[in-house]
């Protein structure tokens, strides 16, 4: 089955799935050519299309990707510019080779700090993820005019204690433990501090 | 605890809504005021917009990996199912091309079953005059008169036939093709040499168009030659 332009972008916004693994199969080979032109072993190219591809499709989901280039070339861009993100975060620096793509299609997006904090609180404590979720009253639409939020939509300590079984003063220090985590993972990673 | 630390816990208490109206308010003068406090709450502001968006995020990334894990699986699946059938072609191309050179026979294996099969076959070919043959063989003719209804047998060795009747030629062979040989025995001239195809294992005769005297005859070896005579009968 082929999807055209047009068909992918359609699919993209309907959740259709099947456009989702037509682009797997279509495309992965590609990405994965780009990905070994950086010769180096640290970056995944399955890891590497999956972001590319979750980035694409939220920026497509928010309008942000307006159809001037195909779309194998938008995605080749962003798993472009993430193999970039990845080799700084982890050296500061990298190889540079001459058969590394032009990154003149790079469509900066403004999302990197979004997509970074995903991938660290992916390798968060499923605890902290947790409290830090409920603080920003995360998975509680169905409740929230029931509980009473502070500033910027922030749940307060004596709600989430009510919501988790704990006492407020004990998701308050919960919750500080966690931050303090989550800005240190953050801090050590030089991409972030670009970023900001 | 540093300064920071205290502040960190201020600005989280202060968006907790837990303080009172005063400190808030000196709070909300201080981030207007105090650049490196701004910078602070702004900073945990900031966190918390972009830690939300991850939620989106997630769901998305999520979505796109089983998207993905599915498609490998069927892709995996696909090939498997390639792979099987590649294997039972070539399964079958090399069980064929076994059976073939087992059931092969060679040169000689085929010359003597050729010797043995002529020689046996037409030593047993006997037996008494058959009415109605079931298929006819190719209507070869003799000077243009066709073969009638059958009435004799494969002809035992110096038969004698009259010129009313139609020898039947009958053997067995081990060749998909033959050739049936009969010729004039005084003067070993040919009389008829003819190709019986795959599936044809007798050949009919009509004897109106020959002359009297012994013939001999055979399929593809004239060292297992017969011989039949024939001889006039006169109508009245």
């Amino acid at each position: 089955m082929n999807f055209s332009e047009q068909e992918i972008i359609k699919g993209i916004i309907e959740d259709d799935d099947m456009v989702i693994r037509y682009l797997y199969k279509k495309y992965y080979t590609g990405i994965r050519r780009l990905v070994y032109s950086f010769r180096n072993l640290r970056l995944d190219p399955d890891d590497i299309f999956q972001d590319g591809l979750t980035r694409a499709v939220l920026n497509v989901k928010n309008g942000k990707f307006h159809g001037k280039s195909a779309f194998y070339t938008y995605l080749n861009s962003i798993c472009h510019h993430i193999c970039i993100q990845e080799l700084k975060s982890d050296h500061g620096d990298y190889p540079v080779f001459d058969d590394v793509p032009d990154d003149d299609n790079i469509q900066e997006t403004s999302q990197d700090a979004v997509f970074l904090l995903g991938k660290i609180k992916e390798k968060m404590d499923p605890a902290c993820r947790q409290i830090i979720d409920t603080r920003f009253g995360i998975g509680l639409d169905h409740i929230l005019d029931e509980v009473q939020l502070g500033h910027h939509q922030n749940l307060k300590f004596e709600e989430i204690g009510k919501i988790l079984g704990i006492e407020p003063d004990n998701a308050r220090q919960r919750f500080k433990r966690c931050m303090e985590k989550l800005r240190e993972m953050l801090i050590s990673n030089p991409a972030w501090n670009d970023l900001n | 605890m540093t300064k920071q630390h205290d502040d960190i816990e201020l600005i989280e208490d202060f968006l907790d809504g837990s303080l009172n109206k005063e400190v808030s308010t000196e709070i909300e003068l201080r981030i207007k005021s105090d650049p490196a406090f701004a910078e602070l709450y702004n900073q945990r502001v900031k966190l918390q917009q972009a830690w939300q968006s991850t939620s989106k995020y997630s769901k998305v990334r999520s979505r796109v990996r089983s998207a993905i894990k599915a498609e490998r699986k069927a892709l995996h699946y696909r090939r498997n199912i390639l792979f099987v059938a590649a294997s039972v072609v070539a399964l079958i191309g090399v069980g064929s091309f076994l059976l073939f050179i087992l059931t092969e026979k060679s040169p000689i294996q085929i010359q003597e079953a050729k010797i043995a099969t002529d020689s046996i076959q037409i030593e047993n070919i006997q037996g008494p005059k058959q009415i109605g043959i079931p298929k006819y063989s190719k209507s070869d003719t003799l000077e243009g008169q066709e073969v009638s209804e059958v009435e004799l047998v494969s002809p035992a060795d110096h038969f004698k036939f009259d010129n009313s009747d139609t020898i039947r030629f009958n053997w067995k062979s081990a060749f998909p093709e033959s050739y049936l040989t009969i010729k004039y025995k005084d003067n070993d001239s040919l009389i008829l040499r003819v190709n019986v195809r795959d599936g044809e294992d007798f050949y009919l005769l009509k004897t109106s168009g020959l002359k009297t005297g012994t013939y001999i005859w055979y399929v593809d070896d004239p060292k297992n030659s017969r011989e039949f005579q024939l001889q006039w009968i006169e109508t009245k």
